[in-house]
């Protein structure tokens, strides 16, 4: 805890351009962005001054993000820094203590996964969590049958087939999910998540144990999601090559906040996320 | 494909052996033989009915058997006729002393006295999941239990009401037992079969995909406690006569052997394990008196047959913790052999040219 306080009394005060709580979110739309909405449309996912504390501790700690309708955002940070946290808080896995999260402008911060789901917020697991005795396609399925429940007839997206087929899991659709190998299992997850026809994926740390050819498979991969699907993308990862290259807009956490955001090359040349992944020493 | 007319397709080889079986035993069995298979048929409705409920949400019940009570209570104090109550049970609450009513609207009204129950039971079993539901359930057992056994006004406690019309015979158990698996099948393998079975794999994941585990449990245990239900009237319609102790931990100990050594996540499975403990318990039972095999006697074994289910799930959970069929229906049997057998057969087209 002591190691923890005197991190935070070290750390340089956040520069301006990484308040934006002053700004009303609609106003904080990234550029090149609005182009992709309709006007007067607040579609995507806005985060508002979200915090979490365990034993006293700010997990996470007044964080502000977007992510739009057809946006590739990254969510960076070294181990702990809150990054898994802000995706339980924003999927309603854990309930903020502070903070709301809209999806196209309307509250769903403090709902349950279920409501979480089915508002349009999709998620896939750190440690892979598929339903493993079931087939490949009864695992799209179950995400599916909450759309269809939800969408009352007027389905949109993919449907289950075509969902398989984009992931090249079609020949693959009758076999046990749990008996599939790893990287498999991670399509299977993006699969089912893709089936609730969300409007925000979140993916959490989709690159973890993917050597370097698939990960760049992977780039594509998400880029084909938000193209296909129509939805903004949440990736988080704390391999810097892999999400500089994937995302649009870069969020970097330490720590429980968001110390620096922006395009990628701009934060990739910022001292503070230098220092915080090269230590201080890398600065001079 | 609909899902009704699927159901049906994929339930049309179970039933159609069980109902050849039955028809047999109807055409040619003795009499002992035919209240054998009432049983087996009895048994194999309250084990389907269970099955519902722990296959679907992989949460283990020691409690439906009491739902097997309060049905066969019920239709038993609606149909016993009204001088015999006035002997048996004369001071009745509810006034049930003066009422009688005929058999099919009594097993109508006591199928939805055991649905209310159930409703009110599961809404608070919902709530909890794991190791603290499994213990709600063991102990609704043993509070109806004390019911049946101690409110004496009503039940005439350990001396048994009788006096049931005795109306049932073994083609309604074969019918019930058809229904049964309709539909537990057709639960199964509706959307929200689909999803509860997602949660009882992974609970996180199910309720990130939206899955509404709470509401898709009680519907899991209403359905369940009335399919169990049935088969509690099958049992005291064909017996005239019922105690308390028909409905405890013998009998749950017996459902649970036979759901759990089949594989309780499948109703195909529900069905082999019923059949395989209903003939080794029959065959304990006449061990246990007994009988001269070969010119030489053999000791009286009272018990055996308590030791048998007992040996037969610690084997079970040992060796083969998914039961004999596991997840598989006896669809998805035939499936993957077809499937293995394209297989091969593609790989010898590949291997010859």
């Amino acid at each position: 805890m002591n190691l923890l306080r005197k991190a935070e009394v070290a750390m340089p005060p956040p520069p301006a351009m990484s308040v934006p709580g002053d700004v009303p979110p609609e106003q904080r739309l990234l550029p090149g962005v609005e182009k992709k909405l309709r006007p007067g449309v607040k579609a995507g996912l806005v985060v508002q001054g979200l915090s979490k504390k365990f034993g006293g501790i700010y997990a996470v700690k007044d964080v502000y993000l977007d992510c739009r309708i057809g946006q590739i955002v990254g969510l960076i940070g070294p181990n702990g820094a809150g990054k898994t946290t802000m995706m339980n808080l924003i999927s309603g896995a854990l309930r903020p203590d502070s903070g709301v999260v809209f999806i196209d402008g309307e509250t769903v911060s403090a709902a349950s996964p279920a409501d979480c789901a089915e508002a349009g917020i999709a998620r896939t697991f750190q440690n892979i969590r598929l339903f493993k005795r079931m087939t490949v396609r009864q695992n799209v399925e179950v995400a599916r049958i909450t759309h269809r429940r939800v969408a009352k007839g007027k389905e949109s997206g993919p449907g289950v087939d075509e969902i398989l087929k984009l992931l090249n899991l079609d020949g693959l659709a009758e076999l046990k999910a749990g008996n599939l190998p790893y990287g498999h299992q991670r399509r299977v997850e993006i699969a089912r998540a893709m089936a609730l026809s969300p409007r925000v994926i979140l993916l959490d740390e989709p690159a973890a144990g993917m050597n370097e050819q698939e990960s760049r498979a992977l780039i594509g991969s998400v880029q084909m999601i938000r193209d296909r699907f129509g939805c903004g993308v949440i990736v988080i990862d704390h391999d810097l090559k892999f999400i500089m290259e994937v995302s649009e807009h870069l969020y970097v956490m330490h720590l429980g906040e968001v110390i620096v955001h922006g395009p990628p090359e701009q934060v990739r040349h910022d001292e503070r996320v230098i220092e915080i992944y090269l230590g201080r020493k890398a600065r001079k | 494909m609909n899902l009704l007319l699927r159901t049906g397709i994929n339930a049309v080889l179970p039933i159609g052996i069980l109902v050849l079986l039955g028809s047999a035993i109807l055409a040619f069995a003795e009499p002992y033989q035919v209240r054998v298979a009432y049983a087996f048929f009895m048994n194999l409705v309250i084990a389907i009915g269970l099955q519902v409920f722990m296959g679907n949400t992989g949460v283990v019940s020691f409690g439906h058997v009491s739902f097997m009570g309060i049905s066969a209570y019920a239709v038993s104090l609606l149909t016993i006729p009204l001088a015999l109550k006035k002997t048996l049970i004369p001071k009745a609450p509810f006034e049930l002393a003066t009422v009688h009513v005929g058999i099919v609207p009594a097993i109508v009204l006591a199928l939805l006295f055991t649905a209310l129950v159930a409703w009110l039971s599961g809404m608070v079993l919902k709530r909890v999941g794991g190791a603290a539901a499994e213990i709600l359930t063991l102990a609704l057992l043993v509070i109806s239990f004390v019911v049946f056994n101690a409110w004496i006004d009503l039940t005439r406690g350990p001396r048994s009401l009788y006096g049931i019309p005795v109306v049932s015979s073994l083609p309604w158990a074969m019918a019930a037992a058809a229904v049964a698996i309709f539909v537990a099948k057709l639960f199964r393998d509706s959307d929200g079969g689909l999803q509860l079975r997602a949660s009882s794999e992974n609970l996180l994941a199910a309720r990130a995909m939206g899955v509404p585990v709470e509401s898709l449990r009680l519907r899991a245990w209403v359905i369940s406690a009335v399919l169990v239900g049935v088969g509690g009237i099958l049992h005291a319609t064909y017996l005239g006569t019922i105690g308390p102790n028909s409905y405890y931990f013998t009998q749950t100990f017996l459902i649970m052997a036979m759901v759990i050594l089949g594989g309780m996540r499948s109703v195909s499975g529900t069905i082999v394990g019923t059949a395989l403990i209903s003939v080794g318990s029959e065959a304990a039972r006449s061990l246990e008196n007994g009988p001269v095999i070969f010119g030489s006697k053999l000791p009286e074994m009272f018990g055996l047959t308590g030791f048998f289910l007992g040996t037969v799930i610690v084997l079970c959970m040992t060796l083969r913790r998914d039961g004999i069929l596991g997840d598989d229906e006896f669809e998805d049997i035939v499936r993957q052999r077809r499937m293995r057998k394209t297989e091969a057969a593609a790989a010898a087209g590949v291997a010859a040219s």
